[in-house]
């Protein structure tokens, strides 16, 4: 993704730049920003700095970003990213980010729509795979205070079971609308930068249900059900072989069933220890 | 019948005999015994009789006095309605 709302012989500097699953992601205002905008922006991306080798050069991607009727000249289709207001047009950018994250690394790494949270002295992890709506980003922000804070929306896995950690801002719902939170100001625990998948759950949440229910899932059950929660799956050399290497390599998949993510600390102790 | 296999983009076979086939970005489960029936179907187009006299020697005749070619005419189609094989003849 790259911005096309200026044409000009010079393109203008990124306001700042992140980054996500090893790619950097410049992220410009377009019309401006006041600086506590970009400032509340820069710390809700704390976890995500480019490191000073990053930045020596140019980002992979720009993202535009800016608030529908104080566009200045740009017309609002050539923004990749706007909201009613800053608000929305931070969630919306920060969803921008990620999908040039992982199209930047489709077919080098098996994508899966999970949270995790890892043990941060050993960096195993744990992955809770679901769609949206299965709570993913709650039980990250919750379970991210006792263990590290891996990710909520992608976690990016090499052929050998090493995940980057991609901590990005947490969308969370406030009243009727969705407000991004910084991990450091949710107070949950720093990742190391790659961790090691232990575990795979696939999330089944049930509301009412009283207490966590762990169930193994048969293999080709598994590599079934994980492929419906991927990315550009296909672009990897024998995608099935991805996903069962996977499946192999953590001892097998486990579906869990819970009602409150406060249910799953238990699980997560029997796999992580008590951490924190 | 006769048959002729359609190559998948992947496949992983798993400890219970099952199958993952990846073909046309759909990934889809399949029973043991489709799986072989695949394979028996991979070597070039197949005649229906042919495969039949393999499954049964692999799995043994059906239980309950069940009808082989029936069971195996509902594999096969089975798998053709998913793009797994193809039916190019019906006699």
């Amino acid at each position: 993704m790259t911005a096309t709302s200026d044409d000009t012989t010079e393109s203008p500097q990124p306001d700042f730049v992140v980054s996500a699953l090893g790619t950097t992601v410049g992220i410009r205002w377009v019309g401006g920003a006041p600086a506590e905008v970009l400032a509340s922006e820069l710390r809700t991306w704390s976890r995500c700095r480019p490191t000073d080798e990053e930045l020596e050069h140019e980002a992979d991607f720009e993202v535009t970003v800016g608030v529908r009727g104080a566009l200045g000249d740009v017309p609002e289709e050539q923004v990749n990213a706007v909201g009613a207001d800053v608000v929305e047009a931070l969630e919306v950018a920060t969803a921008a980010v990620t999908i040039c994250a992982i199209e930047n690394i489709a077919g080098e790494r098996l994508m899966l729509h999970a949270c995790a949270v890892a043990d941060p002295d050993t960096g195993d992890a744990v992955v809770l795979v679901g769609p949206s709506g299965a709570g993913k980003t709650t039980i990250a922000g919750t379970l991210g205070k006792r263990w590290a804070y891996v990710t909520d929306e992608t976690v990016a896995i090499d052929v050998d079971g090493v995940a980057l950690a991609y901590p990005k801002p947490l969308c969370v719902v406030d009243g009727d609308r969705k407000i991004l939170h910084s991990p450091d100001d949710l107070g949950l625990v720093a990742s190391p930068a790659e961790v090691t998948v232990a575990k795979v759950f696939l999330l089944d949440r049930r509301p009412g249900l009283e207490a966590a229910e762990v169930e193994p899932v048969a293999t080709a059950d598994a590599i079934a059900l994980l492929a419906e929660h991927t990315s550009y799956l296909t672009r990897l050399d024998e995608p099935l072989q991805w996903l069962g290497g996977l499946v192999q390599v953590t001892g097998g998949v486990d579906r869990v069933r819970y009602g409150e993510c406060v249910q799953l600390e238990p699980v997560l102790e029997a796999l992580l220890g008590g951490a924190r | 019948m006769r048959i002729a296999p359609v190559q998948p983009d992947d496949v992983y076979d798993t400890e219970d005999g099952r199958r993952v086939v990846l073909i046309e970005q759909q990934v889809a489960v399949i029973s043991a015994v489709a799986a072989v029936l695949l394979d028996v179907v991979a070597e070039g187009e197949t005649d229906l009789d042919v495969v039949v006299g393999r499954l049964t020697e692999a799995f043994g005749e059906p239980p309950d006095g069940g009808d082989a070619r029936r069971l195996t005419e509902d594999v096969v189609r089975d798998l053709a309605a998913r793009g797994m094989l193809r039916v190019v003849s019906r006699k």
